[in-house]
């Protein structure tokens, strides 16, 4: 508690915006503000949720938040850097965006970023930072205070109930779901997170002990680490979706190839996904979720404010929006997104926590005992190692 | 008399558009050799050349690019010469010509999407034919869109091509009197296919070798339709630079910029090939001039009617495949229909589009509108210089023009963005406009200046004799007898600009959200109902202007059926 409290005080005295700042000046000062937040667009019901969001702070705080549309987080990181480039420190065009893992750590390590910041936001005492270490640590990259918690996610698996009847448990038996059912199984492509995250649960799972992928990533064991999951990859591919000659782009299309019946078994960092799908009619009622025996890799995904946010201000201020009760109850319900909350339900009142409580359960949401162990991403460091080392050996 | 005022408009023409497209090739070239003061990268090395030459996948991406984007335009060139050997001029070619505007008007992303639900595995043509025959029951495990040897990709690119050549070829067919030609041809005993290939295609392909030459550098360096119809593992190059372009690694910018400037070199290297191979083919004259008359057509017309056939299939299957997305509540595999229909996916994307619509079409009318202004002044001050010097040729300084056409768009647009950043003039409309300009322009000139530089000039010189007024004899008899071409030259640029993702999305920052970015960004997601919604929205646009297009001319020749005839 004291060193947080230390690592609180330090910031603040650093960053010399805030020494003479407090909270209702902040929202004062957003006021009128227009934030420019870029966030992935391609899913119609968090373009929804963004809406609401933003009819919610104009009303309350009279911030103006306005949804850019964006593919893929690095054309953000791009526009940033383009910008840096260009020596524009101030008045910049992005004034939040949605991230986390390595483009995280390319933020801060380049010096991107603004803040430390949210220890200054009032919702950020609400989370649950003792239970749900990936909050503090990005893919082990330390969170500093430079980016606000949004939401957790958790890599889970989903099946069509109507086609298979047990889904596999483990990577082990996948590949011999695999050799009953050709075709039937597939991951995305790394570079996509999605297929980079594949790789790194079944390289935790096939290994004997996971230790050493939680230290950075060093060149002289890197292949006798790996070994296991090349071996795996190596029988899998056969087996796979198109022979594994070509790959999905992620976790969407797969959704698309599981509502077409092409493939039996898909992916997904968001636990309520299925659920969520089924709300919306893209996939069918039959469709369950699941997970792997040994748990699967979990992490968090936040808000950040790029260094040369003019409106530092009103980015805050919905940045604190988006972590408050109201608004992550709200997008947890699975007939809305169904994006599992960052806040501590013991830190909620009454009231709060009777948001959550309220909320319906999905068709194929799974509860968080059937969730099982949550594993940590390992070193940050290994995902260009792995994604490398994939292309090498399966892209070249 | 350079001094005079028309001489400005080629000359405003070049420097507004040319400027921006060297700045960003250098803004591209210093960091593929290493400088990116941004990152702490300060020294000039051959580091970034060697990292993307080491890149895995590298030479198997630079492959499959070559082979897609150069295949694709020699066979959609191919069918283009065949389609007009087989059937022009003919009653059937002028319904065609008509088809030929909304099919232009078809965004590439829109009909890659929609090509891929026809013939994936779980695709429509699949659906129909196990409700037919029940075959097959499940899903076939077969490679028939994304494979890895490119084959799906050029299938699109040639499909999306052909009609494009098809257009510019019918702009420039009546300058070479093909009707006679065939009639000379015929009566000395020689067949279609004679004709064509020795008096005909020759002089077409003189004229058409800018469009090529545009067809074969968008196809070695697009990106959108390869990520949705390419191979994956790996991409083409072009998807392989833009995505080093977006990577989380911040210094694989640097590769990126190097894979970048390398499809320019790539790209100006096979246009030399063309080239150089479009003259050693006269050598083979000789050898076609052997007296042998070829006089059966048969095989030339079945070639030609089944490319027609299956083009012409094609489109409308792509086109019906995001009607029925678009109204769909639930449809899975193996129902030949949608088993839900909804109305929902419409609801939703019409109460949400209205700001991109808006901003798609005006920027697409302003920046057609202020090209077709600069396509007439340049074209009218060719036709005061040819007057004066009759040995002019506008040809050469024209080029420079099309310049913007024929490198990539990858090449230079992360220069452009940090540039305009440095000023301070990213995120205006006004630069979005300008932006377009520069693709808008070519495509409206070279749309225009066939129909505009084969105007019988002697209308002019009885105008002002008539008149004595230039202004009046060009704006009541020049112009007048040519609103048709003007027309579709307008036409087509707006249709240029609503297809433009990279720029918009570059030079923006992600401020301006048109129909386009946000159909891509949909694309990336999982709910093709609403993909299709905004697919089909963003083909309508240009389809209505290409129809006012069409519609406003006939009505102001209603009384005047000579001068429609004017092409």
């Amino acid at each position: 508690m004291k060193r947080t409290l230390l690592t609180a005080l330090t910031a603040l005295a650093l960053n010399p915006a805030f020494a003479d700042l407090n909270w209702p000046q902040i929202e004062a000062e957003a006021r009128g503000q227009t934030i420019n937040f870029h966030a992935w667009g391609g899913s119609e019901v968090i373009n929804d949720y963004l809406q609401w969001a933003a009819d919610e702070v104009a009303e309350r705080y009279g911030v103006s938040l306005r949804h850019v549309k964006v593919t893929n987080t690095g054309d953000v990181v791009s526009q940033v850097l383009a910008e840096k480039t260009a020596g524009r420190a101030e008045g910049g065009s992005v004034d939040l965006v949605w991230i986390n893992g390595e483009n995280f750590a390319a933020m801060k390590s380049n010096d991107l970023l603004f803040g430390p910041f949210t220890q200054v936001l009032p919702n950020y005492a609400l989370v649950d930072t003792e239970n749900k270490p990936t909050t503090l640590f990005d893919f082990t990259t330390a969170v500093d205070n430079m980016e606000a918690p949004w939401g957790m996610a958790q890599l889970v698996f989903m099946y069509d109930s109507a086609l298979v009847e047990t889904p596999p448990q483990s990577m082990t038996e996948l590949l011999n779901f695999a050799r009953n059912s050709p075709g039937a199984v597939t991951y995305p492509a790394p570079p996509s997170f999605y297929g980079t995250t594949f790789l790194k649960q079944a390289m935790l799972e096939l290994a004997d002990d996971p230790a050493p992928f939680y230290e950075e990533v060093a060149e002289s064991d890197f292949e006798s680490l790996t070994a296991p999951l090349w071996a795996f990859l190596d029988e899998l591919h056969p087996l796979m979706w198109r022979q594994g000659r070509t790959f999905t782009s992620g976790a969407p299309e797969m959704k698309l190839l599981l509502n077409d019946g092409e493939i039996s078994l898909s992916l997904s960092f968001n636990p309520n996904d299925a659920s969520n799908a089924i709300a919306i009619g893209e996939l069918p009622e039959s469709v369950r979720t699941y997970v792997h025996e040994g748990g699967t890799i979990g992490n968090t995904h936040f808000v950040a404010i790029p260094y040369n946010s003019s409106q530092t201000e009103g980015a805050m201020v919905v940045a604190n929006f988006l972590m408050s009760p109201e608004a992550q109850a709200r997008k947890a319900d699975v007939d809305v997104w169904g994006d599992p909350t960052v806040l501590a339900m013991d830190k909620l009142t009454q009231s709060q926590r009777a948001l959550f409580e309220a909320l319906p359960r999905g068709a194929a949401t799974l509860s968080d005992a059937e969730l099982g162990t949550v594993l940590r991403e390992p070193h940050a460091s290994w995902v260009a190692a792995l994604e490398r080392a994939w292309q090498e050996r399966y892209a070249n | 008399m350079s001094g005079h005022w028309l001489a400005w408009f080629p000359r405003l023409a070049l420097l507004v558009f040319l400027t921006p497209i060297l700045v960003g090739l250098l803004g591209t070239w210093l960091p593929a050799f290493g400088w990116f003061p941004a990152l702490g990268q300060h020294q000039f090395s051959t580091q970034p050349w060697l990292d993307l030459l080491a890149y895995p996948g590298f030479g198997t991406a630079l492959q499959h690019s070559l082979v897609t984007g150069l295949g694709a335009s020699i066979l959609a060139l191919v069918i283009t010469f065949l389609i007009l050997a087989a059937f022009y001029p003919s009653r059937a070619f002028q319904r065609l010509e008509r088809l030929l505007a909304p099919i232009l008007s078809v965004p590439h992303a829109a009909f890659a999407i929609g090509v891929g639900f026809l013939i994936t595995p779980s695709g429509w043509l699949f659906r129909l034919s196990e409700s037919l025959t029940g075959w097959p029951a499940r899903p076939l495990n077969w490679l028939t869109y994304q494979d890895p040897w490119g084959i799906s990709l050029m299938a699109v690119l040639t499909l999306k091509e052909t009609p494009f050549l098809l257009f510019m070829a019918l702009a420039s067919l009546p300058a070479l009197k093909v009707r006679q030609t065939l009639w000379l041809g015929t009566s000395l005993g020689y067949g279609r296919t004679r004709i064509w290939l020795l008096l005909i295609a020759p002089p077409l392909f003189k004229r058409l070798m800018l469009p090529f030459f545009a067809v074969i550098a968008y196809g070695l360096s697009v990106v959108d339709v390869a990520l949705l119809a390419g191979p994956t593992a790996p991409p083409t190059l072009a998807v392989m630079v833009n995505r080093l372009f977006n990577a989380p690694d911040l210094l694989l910018r640097l590769p990126g910029a190097a894979g970048a400037s390398l499809l320019l070199l790539v790209t100006l290297l096979c246009l030399a090939l063309v080239w150089l191979l479009s003259r050693l083919s006269r050598l083979l004259l000789p050898w076609l001039l052997n007296g042998q008359r070829w006089s059966n057509s048969g095989l030339l017309r079945l070639a030609g009617g089944v490319s027609l056939a299956l083009g012409l299939f094609t489109y409308l299957s792509a086109l019906l495949t995001l009607v029925l997305w678009s109204f769909t509540g639930q449809w899975r595999f193996p129902a030949p229909w949608p088993t839900e229909w909804s109305l929902l996916a419409w609801q939703r994307g019409l109460g949400r589009m209205s700001e991109a619509l808006w901003l798609t079409f005006s920027t697409g009318m302003v920046s057609a509108l202020v090209a077709l202004v600069l396509v007439l002044g340049a074209l009218e001050n060719e036709v005061r210089l040819r007057a004066q010097k009759p040995g002019f040729n506008s040809q050469r300084l024209l080029w420079l023009l099309y310049l913007p056409l024929l490198i990539p768009q990858l090449a230079f647009l992360f220069g452009v963005q940090v540039s305009l950043i440095w000023l301070g003039l990213d995120g205006r409309w006004w630069v979005l406009v300008w932006s377009h300009l520069i693709f808008v322009l070519p495509y409206c000139f070279l749309t225009l200046s066939g129909p505009y530089r084969a105007f019988d000039e002697r209308y002019t010189w009885l105008g002002l004799s008539l008149s004595q007024s230039p202004w009046k004899t060009w704006w009541r008899v020049k112009l007048a007898m040519l609103w048709r071409p003007i027309g579709y030259s307008l036409a087509t640029g707006f249709a240029v600009s609503v297809a433009q993702y990279l720029p918009t999305l570059f030079i923006g920052g992600g401020r301006f959200a048109t129909i386009t970015t946000e159909a891509v960004s949909l694309a990336s997601g999982s709910d093709r109902r609403i993909t299709a919604v905004y697919a089909l929205m963003q083909q309508l646009l240009p389809l209505l202007v290409f129809l006012l297009a069409l519609l406003l001319p006939a009505w102001r020749y209603r009384k005047h059926q000579e001068l429609s005839h004017y092409q």
